[in-house]
């Protein structure tokens, strides 16, 4: 790890004001993405702005973009009527991570492509060209099979397919003020090339709370993902899936999948398709891997993606 | 050669050139001068910082640069080797400290993050010779083969006993995830947690 000077700061306002002097900081809410990045030095700020110190505010309705994944897998409040957002957080990553990695952390955190996480390779997130998953010989086992223009990795947060799933908002702190995006809407599909992120955040901006808002879709709402260990493992593939339902017709539906697209892959028109029948998982289930375009070493997670999809729409009340 | 020659460990070597980082304090840092920091926020570093928490129930006061994490300040500075280093990456446990009485992976904290919290390694679990009853089990039960993760899984199945999470097999499986055994102890493990539990 190369040397950074560390700011401390006790609220996001002065930290957000600060960033905007500070150009090219990293923020470290809890540090777990952030820490392997900065070891492998694939960036390397000569300043870390830590959010570590700020004291979480907890807002009924809000969880604060400081929480831990373990603050929210332990919220009653959350387990009732968000039940895909609890099991997102319990299942996520291990006791020890869970006990330090934020909400915040846990929606931005970086790829985990292999070659973005390794320093000799260049692509369009690092600055370079192209994209070195896509060479036919490449691992890409773990990669997109939804892609974008530039990038086949996979968005491996297990947040933020269950919060775009029950339509939970982010409020987000900028030096001029504040705005507040639906959380589908922190993610941009094709960004800039050198950008490191899949973000839309602005430079400096940083997520403040969660806006959680107890409905009938969020309350009969799951999250399912498959991985290759029991103990902890990052998903292969992940389902959030919502649904209202009355008289036996589906009103709304939300099926968001995580792992499988450089950003959490949300299947609108599968969605728009449910709406006014009777809760088909299978037909679902088919019609969101239709337009899968896997990469040859990962074929088998078009599979995983309709069982899991199927699995999640059966689990809920039809 | 003398016993003593050999016995100079790398971590002694990287204690001396703590030493060294120390005096080499007083040089102008590269970078904002020391201490100018944006309105609210306070700046430390690049060179070595001063961090005051306790330690396993003393006060300790260290010296280190704000990259170095908690993992290494403890091994290579204070000296407690117990906290083992074995992936550096928060995925295999081994290195598992309480802090403010949570488990946490100290490789994935920086050092300067504990100023002012409560540290507890497995060097201070024990009261005096009186073992924590998941210590004991673990004797009991032969709940190690090579021991290497064996620092990292006390203090990991210490927390879930006192925090009445150890209520069944599945549960303790569950709080386990994050610790991992290359020997394949687990059997031994749960039965000596769950005998502890009780
Ligand atoms: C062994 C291991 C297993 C893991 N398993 C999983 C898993 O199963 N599922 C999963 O989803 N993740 C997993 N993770 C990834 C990650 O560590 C966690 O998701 C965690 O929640 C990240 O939060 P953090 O606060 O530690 O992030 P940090 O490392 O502090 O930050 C990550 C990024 O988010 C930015 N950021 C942080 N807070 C904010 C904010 N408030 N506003 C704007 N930007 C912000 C930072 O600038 C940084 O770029 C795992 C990590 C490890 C090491
Ligand atoms: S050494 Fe810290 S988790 Fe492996
Ligand atoms: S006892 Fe050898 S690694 Fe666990």
């Amino acid at each position: 790890m190369k040397g950074f000077s560390y700011y401390t700061c006790a609220d996001l306002s002065s930290a957000t004001r600060a960033l905007q002097e500070l150009k090219g900081a990293a923020v470290k809410a809890g540090g777990t993405d952030l820490m392997d990045l900065l070891k492998e030095r694939r960036l390397e700020p000569t300043d870390v702005v830590s959010l570590h110190a700020v004291k979480q505010v907890a807002v009924k309705g809000e969880l604060s973009a400081l929480a831990t994944l373990q603050d929210v897998a332990d919220s009653a409040w959350v387990k009732e009527n968000f039940p895909a957002v609890h099991t997102a957080a319990a299942e996520a990553a291990t006791p020890q991570i869970r006990n330090v990695g934020t909400v915040g952390g846990n929606l931005c955190q970086h790829s985990r492509c292999v070659y973005f996480r390794n320093r000799n390779f260049d692509c369009h997130a690092t600055g370079g060209e192209g994209c070195p998953a896509l060479d036919e010989n490449a691992f890409h086992r773990y990669h997109a099979i939804f892609r974008g223009t530039h990038c086949v990795s996979a968005h491996t947060s297990n947040l933020a397919p269950a919060l775009m799933a029950v339509g939970a908002q982010a409020h987000c702190l900028h030096p001029d003020g504040e705005r507040t995006l639906d959380i589908g809407l922190l993610y941009d599909l094709n960004p800039a090339q050198g950008k490191p992120n899949h973000l839309t955040l602005r430079p400096g901006e940083l997520i403040r709370a969660v806006q959680l808002k107890p409905t009938p879709l969020a309350r009969n709402s799951i999250y399912v993902e498959f991985r290759e260990r029991q103990s902890f493992d990052f998903a292969v593939a992940s389902v959030a899936a919502a649904v209202h339902v009355e008289g036996g017709k589906v009103r709304q539906a939300r099926i968001v999948c995580g792992a499988v697209a450089p950003i959490p892959y949300r299947a609108r028109a599968v969605e728009d398709a449910m709406i006014g029948k009777a809760l088909d998982p299978a037909k679902a289930a088919a019609a969101v891997v239709a337009d899968a375009q896997p990469l040859a070493g990962n074929q088998f997670k078009v599979v995983i993606l309709k069982r899991l999809v199927q699995r999640a729409l059966e689990g809920l009340k039809a | 050669m003398s016993d003593d020659k050999i016995r100079v460990s790398r971590r002694d070597i990287l204690r001396g050139a703590g030493a060294a980082a120390l005096v080499g304090a007083t040089v102008p840092a590269q970078g904002a001068p020391a201490g100018k920091a944006p309105a609210g926020l306070s700046r430390v570093g690049p060179g070595p910082v001063e961090c005051a928490f306790e330690l396993n129930g003393k006060q300790k006061k260290i010296t280190v640069e704000p990259r170095v994490t908690l993992l290494d300040a403890l091994r290579d500075r204070v000296g407690l080797t117990g906290a083992k280093r074995i992936c550096d990456r928060g995925a295999c446990g081994g290195c598992t400290v309480w802090v403010d009485g949570q488990i946490v992976n100290s490789c994935m904290m920086l050092a300067v993050d504990a100023r002012g919290k409560k540290v507890t390694t497995i060097e201070g679990l024990a009261q005096g010779d009186k073992l924590h009853p998941v210590q004991q089990a673990f004797v009991k039960h032969d709940a190690l083969q090579c021991g290497f993760c064996t620092p990292g899984m006390i203090m990991t199945c210490a927390a879930m006993v006192d925090q009445g999470k150890a209520k069944d097999r599945a549960s303790i499986q569950h709080e386990l995830a994050g610790n991992l055994c290359r020997c394949g102890t687990y059997p031994h493990i749960f039965t000596a947690v769950e005998e502890a539990a009780r």
